[in-house]
């Protein structure tokens, strides 16, 4: 378990690098080397950390404390291929760690990111449909059974495309520099996150790390199945370059914008959920 | 009196790290030898692991240090 961790943050960072470099390219920039997050966060470490005057203190390093423990938990949950159901909790819990980072720091750029992470509650909505989905055509929530499911039947990439671009839009809606990352956008310096840093700030880019690899894995594991480890890498890595070309394209949304699309993706799945119910 | 505070912390820091790995190192090494169920050194790792990452950073950074460390370069 200890291993996987390590590894995960260490991939997790060198996986933000390859998105920051992608994103780069595509812009006609040079861009950070590939190691760069793994720079930045043993930086952080290093750096003077307190906690300031205006934070609830408590709350300012619960929220750290949360945000690894809750992508540890979901890593773990991936491991042993269990029920798709905790990865929704996680999901969910990493709200409450968005909102809590933004509003424990006391700042006002904190607060509107904790805020903006409120009002952008909607993104979670196309996960939910997604499991319904993936129920309706497998009969079981447990990934193991799901990926078992898949090697009898095919990927549920073909049977269920509709449920895969919504869990992509969740990724989408996670990743730094996208059209959904509305809570750290530059008007707001950067978010939510504007007012850890030091130490704190290093430990909330491990949390980080691990929810890129945990969201990364689950997908290609809900959607293509069971694979060796150099393919699964392989296939985590295309769908990470996909997101970097669609961050790069795409402007930052709007809040009420990114609401929109999300509840928008939400009622075409909920009509194609009803579809697939009355017709299987 | 500063310096003497933070090195108090510093040794506290030390000691929760050390503390989180000695007991995470543990729990594997039970799980290996069947003595402890997979679930449960997954519960301690998961529970000790932020502890140990937080507690690392705070032992490792410059607090003891009048400045901090100076920007090497890429």
């Amino acid at each position: 378990m200890i291993t996987a961790l390590i590894t995960s943050s260490l991939l997790g960072l060198l996986f933000h690098g390859i998105h920051r470099k992608v994103i780069a390219r595509i812009q006609m920039r040079p861009g950070p080397p590939i190691w760069q997050e793994l720079l930045h966060t043993a930086k952080f470490a290093f750096k003077q950390s307190w906690i300031p005057a205006s934070a609830s203190e408590v709350h300012y390093v619960a929220v750290v404390l949360l945000c690894i423990a809750i992508w540890s938990g979901a890593l773990y949950v991936v491991m042993v291929g269990g029920s798709v159901l905790f990865l929704f909790v996680f999901y969910l819990l990493h709200k409450v760690v968005e909102h809590g980072i933004g509003l424990s720091s006391g700042s006002s750029y904190g607060k509107f990111g904790g805020i903006r992470s409120v009002i952008s509650a909607a993104s979670e909505l196309p996960l939910f449909t997604t499991i319904v989905v993936i129920y309706l055509f497998t009969g079981t929530l447990k990934l193991s059974e799901i990926i078992t499911w898949q090697s009898e039947h095919g990927m549920l990439l073909i049977y269920a495309f509709p449920a895969a671009i919504a869990m992509y839009l969740i990724l989408l809606s996670k990743m730094h520099y996208g059209p959904f990352s509305i809570i750290e956008s530059k008007e707001l310096v950067s978010g939510n996150i504007t007012e850890h840093f030091g130490s704190w700030r290093a430990g909330l880019e491990i949390g980080f790390a691990i929810k890129t690899v945990v969201l990364l894995s689950s997908f290609v594991l809900l959607f293509t199945g069971g694979h060796s480890w150099p393919v699964l890498l392989l296939l985590m890595f295309l769908v990470l370059v996909s997101l970097s070309f669609v961050c790069a394209f795409t402007p930052m949304l709007g809040p009420y914008d990114a609401v929109t699309l999300q509840s928008l993706m939400t009622g075409i799945l909920v009509i194609y959920i009803i579809g697939v119910w009355v017709f299987i | 009196m500063t310096a003497i505070r933070d090195h108090t912390k510093k040794s506290e820091y030390k000691t929760i790290t050390f503390f989180c790995a000695s007991t995470i190192l543990l729990s594997e090494c039970a799980t290996w030898l069947w003595t402890l169920p997979k679930i449960f050194c997954a519960l301690i790792t998961i529970t000790l692991f932020p502890c140990f990452v937080l507690s690392l950073f705070l032992w490792l950074n410059a607090s003891e240090k009048e400045r901090d460390i100076p920007f090497m370069g890429y």
